[in-house]
């Protein structure tokens, strides 16, 4: 049972009586070793989230939420933010006020820069970083050598090599870099850096460059229908 | 939000009835694809399911088109959870193998952002805007963001901005107001810029972009701190400037070609900036309307050809002499 840090600090007490696998009060070795080192960011949860809310700063929707208060997934619609939702959306939103999620958005190094049309599900990120979530953004090292064929007609020009890993590099920098400005960024709005989540910036030449092809054939091959990748609209 | 909803439920039972698929239409009316092209959404899955097992990673944020690829890795990361030894723990499965609903992935694509004037978002004469300041200039993307349409405007400060809806709307009633300060777009524009390349490059392309809207002739002599070195100010040899045609000055300040220019100087969009009558320092704009005209000496306020193309671009040209120290004639 993966719990959040909030939470398990509540529960340590129990947790630490308890032997692991027992139905309720089993928490897996990642999350106790999560709640007793201090995170990203996000160093002394519990006791500053309190402080905050005794200041009156803005703070993580899942630790006062008041039951009036809007939620996160209503603010992202209000905005404008929400063309679908795949799955369910009345559990999304409650998930997002209740606990801590985890998110992704990826973008493909396939030029030396993000342009302006790319920052759209970087600010959903952004929201939810600022509302307590946990957050990673990725950069597709590894999957820009081969191409997103999503809404094209005509595939990429292939590139060099080189300009693969200068184009990496370029764009991690600069999404570190927008995420250096949101910090003070947020905290100008009033979303005081305590009460936010947690970020990553990651790349997927991580996990990608070392896939034994075997593993993936037999996960993830075999979980793909041929028929279905067809005829799915992307 | 019901539109969503609709379009849940039928890809819920795996069919997209009458909508044209991407790998069907790059087959049939692209040039093909590849077998590693075609494994591409297996590769993002992958990812996910990477992120899923090692980081909690439960929801994907993508583009509009990336619809079907979070699809994708949804289903994926259903099916591989009900395989054996994958290391995800028990509690994330029901009695019967299946995720929970609150360990379920999901997915979250944003609009496709059109203009008002029905081009993409993000495009500036068909050519991306980026983000990085030595492919996009910062006063280039400032200005991009200056020039949103009014019935656009609204819009984008509630997507890319974190101002609450309350001031937004603040902002743009007051703009109803007094349209042509485009207090809204400069609002757009400063906190965008305050993001992508912070707080004193924002500050900094603002005040270049003020000034040069309002040029006098103190600062197009002068120079201002912020506008010495932005890219609103160009220098050329005096003899790429006077005498020269006015369309020919513009293709080495602004780009594109002399037929372009002398094009959108017949239509009526190019500007000179003349000493306005009374007022010593006050500069306004007036109509340059012949595309063979040569720019002349007394067309320079100070050494400089202050020239307007459209509503916004705005370029000082400076016309230095040949060893490229100031012409200092007034």
């Amino acid at each position: 049972m993966h719990v959040n840090v909030d939470t398990l600090k509540e529960m340590s007490l129990y947790a630490s009586f308890s032997r692991p696998g027992l139905e309720q009060g089993y928490v897996c070795g990642r999350c106790l070793l999560q709640a007793q080192r201090p995170r990203h960011s996000t160093p002394v949860r519990a006791s500053s989230a309190i402080r905050a809310f005794a200041s009156g700063r803005r703070l993580l929707a899942n630790a006062f939420a008041s039951p009036t208060r809007k939620g996160v997934l209503a603010l992202l619609e209000e905005r404008g933010y929400v063309n679908q939702i795949a799955g369910d959306r009345n559990v999304l939103a409650d998930l997002l006020d209740k606990q801590r999620v985890g998110f992704y958005a990826g973008v493909d190094p396939t030029a030396p820069s993000l342009h302006l049309g790319h920052l759209l599900p970087f600010m959903v990120i952004f929201w939810l970083y600022l509302h307590g979530h946990e957050v990673i953004s990725l950069v597709g090292g590894a999957t820009a050598r081969v191409g997103d064929p999503s809404g094209r007609l005509t595939s990429r020009t292939k590139t060099v090599e080189s300009s693969y890993s200068d184009d990496f590099i370029r764009m991690n920098g600069q999404l570190e870099r927008i995420w250096e400005n949101l910090i003070p960024y947020g905290a100008r709005h009033g979303y005081a850096e305590i009460a936010t989540g947690s970020y990553k910036v990651m790349t997927n030449a991580e996990w990608l460059d070392k896939l034994n092809i075997l593993d993936f054939l037999r996960l993830m091959g075999n979980s793909m229908r041929v028929g279905t990748m067809l005829s799915r609209d992307t | 939000m019901s539109k969503s909803r609709r379009h849940m439920a039928i890809t819920n039972i795996g069919i997209v009835a009458n909508m044209q698929t991407s790998v069907r239409n790059k087959l049939e009316k692209g040039d093909g694809m590849s077998f590693s092209e075609f494994t591409y959404p297996l590769l993002q899955a992958w990812d996910w399911w990477h992120l899923y097992r090692s980081s909690n990673v439960l929801v994907q944020i993508g583009g509009g088109d990336q619809y079907g690829n979070i699809v994708a890795g949804m289903d994926a990361i259903k099916s591989i959870s009900s395989f054996p030894k994958t290391g995800l723990p028990v509690t994330n499965l029901d009695d019967q193998g299946k995720l929970r609903p609150s360990h379920t992935p999901m997915g979250l694509t944003v609009p496709l952002l059109t203009t008002s004037s029905g081009e993409k978002f993000g495009k500036s004469a068909g050519n991306a805007v980026w983000l990085d300041k030595t492919m996009t200039s910062t006063f280039d993307l400032y200005g991009f963001l200056l020039r949103t349409a009014d019935e656009d405007v609204e819009r984008y400060l509630k997507l890319f901005t974190f101002l609450p809806l309350e001031h937004i709307k603040q902002v743009t009633q007051g703009h109803a107001a007094d349209p042509s300060k485009r207090e809204p777009q400069h609002l757009l524009a400063r906190e965008v810029l305050e993001l992508v390349h912070g707080p004193e490059e924002a500050l900094a392309a603002e005040q270049s972009h003020r000034e040069s809207r309002k040029p006098s002739v103190e600062s197009v002599a002068q120079g201002t701190e912020s506008s010495k070195e932005s890219q609103d100010r160009v220098k050329l040899p005096k003899v790429k400037v006077v005498g020269k045609q006015l369309a020919e000055v513009m293709q080495s300040v602004l780009g594109e070609s002399k037929s372009t220019n002398a094009r959108i100087i017949a239509s009526g969009g190019v500007y000179i900036a003349k000493r306005a009558a009374g007022n010593g320092n006050d500069l306004e704009f007036v109509h340059f309307k012949d595309p063979r005209a040569k720019v002349t000496e007394d067309m320079l306020v100070g050494n400089a050809l202050v020239l307007r193309r459209g509503k916004w671009k705005v370029r000082v040209v400076e016309a230095v002499d040949a060893a490229g120290s100031r012409n200092s004639k007034q």
